[in-house]
């Protein structure tokens, strides 16, 4: 395509970003100034930048820890969802039965649940499980939860391999299973990316289930943590910030070398649907 | 478990007039004795005295109309908003007090819902005073607790109304240190000054090996704990008033004026009635008094439709807890 | 092939859906039959006797409280309005990143922030540009004279229902730029050669080339974002901006049944909510599916006219 460098372009992809990240611009922005310039000024960008929220944050409170919870239940999540999502997908594409057309039946009933009806019911069933204030709980809780649009998606993508492929492998003697291990899964890597990512942000995004199956400050979720800042009664906007926009950078890093790729898995596997 | 035997040794020792007046009714419950008060947290009003300095205010308020004349001095000389309250779950709390600085509660006296007596009527229209001449923000019901520090903080306040703000105080900003306890007012009909003060408990549970050894730790912890907020750092005060006078407390003088200016007046949430009752959870829960108060703070004049809304809420929620 | 190898074939398709299956029965299947079957009780935490089967009296209270109806119109409100606004501005985002300029990587990389920023951040930096006196938005507008006033973005009802749809537009749009983006890129050059030749212009070609071309990613993503939106996002983005104030005119349903269950106790009631929530998007696929029946009838007959 024609280079089209119109400057028309620029200026409207530029207003149309500066309005969506001024939320972010005056997060990072607040974290890095003093508590005096905070309230007394209105610039956007800070006079005198200062680091001393980012120290109050990894020194004075649970906030690293946290980041850790979420980074090892979002990772978790991902490598859960992407398998069991690639092996269903996989089920409902290459066989024939009465019970895979019920189990599609059953992703669409799934995904009409709203998780208020299932917040109190699941919270037993994860006390029954001994998982209360535990991040097993979220893992498995936010991988099910994600299931079906994973499994959805893994279908549309295995829909666009050619069944050929498949028959081909069962001509030469290999059973459906190491067909689907030696031929399709390496063919898959852009379908399971799609599906990583969808399933790695609701993690990571995730507030409801967090606040009320964990107690303990240590084991908790970013976004409970984050939300602890404005309930301690306490004025920390500058801290809180900081830990925001600590927050934020994992996500941001994974996007400016991931956009690529999403962009491609979902033409991959969403769309197709 | 029944802690009633420690109440009984402190009344014999006279141990028992330490603690804030209706605190140790609050936690009997079923005619037992379910927790010992523990920790208080009164709502108070904090202000800033270089801001009264600056508007000539030399004498603090003790009824509503005084108070009333005050937020106009501040307003017309420093042209600051002069009270911030919160308008969410704290903000029910500042409601709560101020129904209280005109001698009523939730309930009457009997524990019967009383939100639609004339007493919250005048509490409704002190509100309304405040939000119509800009005493209290027009935003106030979308501001939290830490909105209520910004704005003190940020100089574009003169007081507020909550809970103590202990962090704030201790923060070393140079506007901290102008904070001050104002002695807690009453309206102009009820010559009883009153605010709210919760007083959490200390409770033992019924399934200890050592029910004796609990109590005797207990008590004694109870009436020694100091060390929990001297070295422990507890962001909080000790209901036994005895400790209270340790110098620790009384080195800061926005602390001491709480203590001396607040605690005294300090009125548990469910008074006049004595014990907790199940529908308190509900009513508190659900947010009644600070949906109350966000109607007014949204232009809600209809006091009378807004009373009746509520006691009909709150009735329900007695009949829901039998 | 044989129907002994068939059947020897599909038990590795079940064996595949285990791993899902084991998840969904505990995750979602048994929480879902509990929580129906609780919404015909009258199981309430602080009643320990409470918990007997009512039939179908939650419901019918429900049906007759004049406030549920007015929550069940915003949630709905609230939800097309999200959808459409955040669909347009993805829709216009898309388009302009899909063209052939410099730094088109990093500008669409910052164009998916919002997507992947904690809600609880977005919540808490939104509540801070839209406070009325420190706030970002409120001081720039006054100190330029555009406002007298502050606006009261929260505190004022209708503002605040407003507020919170913005919000969730602005969270909500990356996905569908996502996913519209994936739709443009597979629209290649020679869809739009002939048209170039016969000198349509660009709105012509948007209008017959491009919006067609993306209407299966566009039903894709707004059914699936209004999913999200009316069953679980609406809740977190809500409770954590207003809380559902002021005096609850930003409750949507999950919030009503979020406080039911959590400060009343009255769990039964609470289920019998969120069971409605289902009914209504039953019922939202049900019309769906039956304009989807009657368009293809539509044009079966059309086409059989033609023929004819």
């Amino acid at each position: 395509m024609v280079r089209q460098q119109s400057w028309l372009t620029y200026v409207l992809i530029i207003v149309l970003l500066a309005i969506v990240l001024l939320p972010l611009i005056s997060m990072v922005s607040t974290s890095l100034k003093t508590d005096a310039e905070l309230y007394g000024s209105n610039s956007l960008l800070p006079q005198n930048p200062t680091l001393d929220n980012y120290r109050y944050v990894f020194k004075n409170t649970d906030f690293p820890q946290q980041v850790i919870n979420s980074i090892l239940v979002s990772l978790t999540v991902t490598l859960i969802s992407v398998f069991a999502a690639s092996f269903a997908g996989y089920a409902l594409t290459r066989f024939r039965g009465r019970i895979f057309g019920i189990y599609k039946g059953f992703l669409y009933l799934i995904q009409m649940i709203p998780a208020v009806l299932m917040l109190m019911p699941l919270f037993m069933v994860i006390r029954s499980l001994g998982l209360y204030d535990n991040l097993v709980s979220l893992m498995i809780s936010y991988t099910a939860i994600n299931l079906p649009i994973c499994i959805w998606m893994m279908k549309s993508f295995y829909e666009t391999i050619p069944y050929e492929i498949d028959e081909s492998a069962l001509v030469d003697g290999c059973g459906p299973f190491m067909a689907y291990v030696r031929l399709i899964l390496p063919m898959s890597a852009s379908g399971l990316t799609s599906v990583g990512i969808i399933a790695f942000i609701y993690a990571w995004n995730e507030y409801m289930l967090a606040s009320v199956f964990i107690r303990t400050n240590t084991l908790t979720t970013l976004s409970v943590g984050l939300s602890q800042f404005s309930q301690q009664f306490s004025v920390e906007w500058g801290a809180m910030m900081a830990a925001s926009s600590i927050a934020t950078i994992p996500a941001a890093l994974f996007l400016v070398f991931a956009q690529k790729y999403i962009v491609e898995g979902i033409t991959a596997g969403a769309v197709k649907g | 478990m029944d802690l009633s035997s420690i109440v009984a040794e402190w009344e014999a020792e006279g141990f028992i007039k330490n603690f804030p007046e209706g605190s140790i009714e609050l936690h009997q419950y079923n005619g037992m004795q379910a927790g010992i008060p523990w920790i208080i947290d009164p709502r108070v009003i904090t202000y800033r005295k270089d801001v009264f300095e600056q508007a000539g205010i030399t004498k603090l308020p003790t009824t509503w109309d005084e108070f009333l004349d005050v937020c106009e001095t501040i307003k017309t000389k420093t042209g600051m908003t002069p009270l911030v309250i919160p308008g969410d779950r704290d903000g029910a709390q500042v409601f709560l007090s101020m129904m209280f600085e005109n001698g009523v509660g939730v309930t009457d006296s009997s524990v019967n819902p009383a939100f639609d007596s004339s007493g919250v009527g005048e509490v409704l229209s002190y509100v309304q005073t405040l939000y119509e001449k800009g005493y209290i923000s027009s935003s106030t019901a979308s501001y939290t607790d830490p909105d209520m520090d910004s704005m003190l903080l940020s100089g574009n306040a003169a007081m507020c109304y909550g809970a103590l703000r202990t962090t704030v105080y201790k923060s070393g900003d140079p506007i901290a240190e102008t904070l001050g306890v104002m002695p807690s007012i009453s309206s102009n009909t009820n010559n009883s000054p009153r605010t709210l003060m919760w007083v959490n408990p200390i409770v033992a549970y019924s399934q200890t090996e050592h029910p004796e050894e609990a109590k005797v730790f207990i008590k004694w912890w109870i009436e020694n704990m100091l060390p929990l907020f001297t070295d422990g750092g507890v962001n909080g005060y000790p209901a036994n008033k005895g400790l209270l006078e340790d110098k620790f407390f009384n080195e800061m003088p926005y602390i001491a004026e709480a203590i001396n200016n607040a605690v005294p007046y300090g009125t548990s949430p469910v008074w006049p009635s004595a014990n907790l009752y199940t529908a308190w959870s509900v009513i508190e829960g659900e947010n009644y008094l600070g949906m109350a108060l966000q109607e007014i703070v949204t232009g809600n004049k209809d006091h009378t439709a807004i009373q009746k809304k509520y006691q009909g809420l709150i009735e329900q929620a007695f009949k829901d807890a039998e | 092939m044989n129907n002994k190898l068939l059947v020897r074939r599909n038990i590795v398709g079940y064996y595949m859906l285990i791993p899902a299956t084991i998840l969904f029965l505990l995750i979602n299947a048994f929480p879902l039959v509990y929580g129906l079957i609780l919404s015909l009780t009258d199981k309430n935490y602080t009643k320990p006797k409470s918990g007997k089967f009512v039939g179908l009296e939650n419901f019918k209270s429900i049906l007759h409280d004049s406030e549920f109806w007015s929550i069940m119109g915003y949630t709905i409100v609230y939800t097309v309005f999200v959808v459409a606004f955040s669909y347009l501005l993805g829709l216009a985002l898309a388009v302009l990143l899909n063209k052939n300029i410099k730094f088109r990587g990093v500008f669409r990389a910052l164009a998916l922030f919002p997507w992947v920023i904690p809600t609880v951040v977005a919540a808490q930096n939104w509540r801070w540009l839209f406070n009325d006196q420190l706030g970002f938005i409120n001081r720039t507008l006054m100190e330029l004279s555009i406002i007298k006033e502050p606006i009261l973005f929260l505190a004022n009802a209708d503002l605040a229902r407003l507020s919170v749809i913005i919000v969730a537009i602005w969270k909500s749009y990356p996905f569908m730029m996502v996913v519209l983006l994936a739709g443009l890129q597979s629209i290649g050059d020679e869809m739009y050669e002939p048209a170039y030749i016969d000198g349509a212009n660009r709105t012509k070609i948007f209008w017959y080339i491009t919006m067609p071309t993306l209407k299966p990613m566009s039903i894709v993503c707004t059914t699936l974002m209004g999913l999200w939106t009316f069953n679980t996002l609406s809740f977190d983005n809500i409770y954590l901006l207003t809380q559902g104030g002021p005096s609850g005119s930003t409750y949507v349903m999950s919030i009503q049944s979020y406080y039911t269950a959590i400060y009343r106790g009255k769990i039964g009631y609470a289920s019998a909510i969120s069971v409605m929530m289902m009914v209504i998007i039953a019922l939202a696929v049900l019309i769906y599916a039956i304009a989807k029946y009657t368009a293809a009838i539509k044009e079966q007959r059309n086409a059989g006219d033609v023929n004819g």
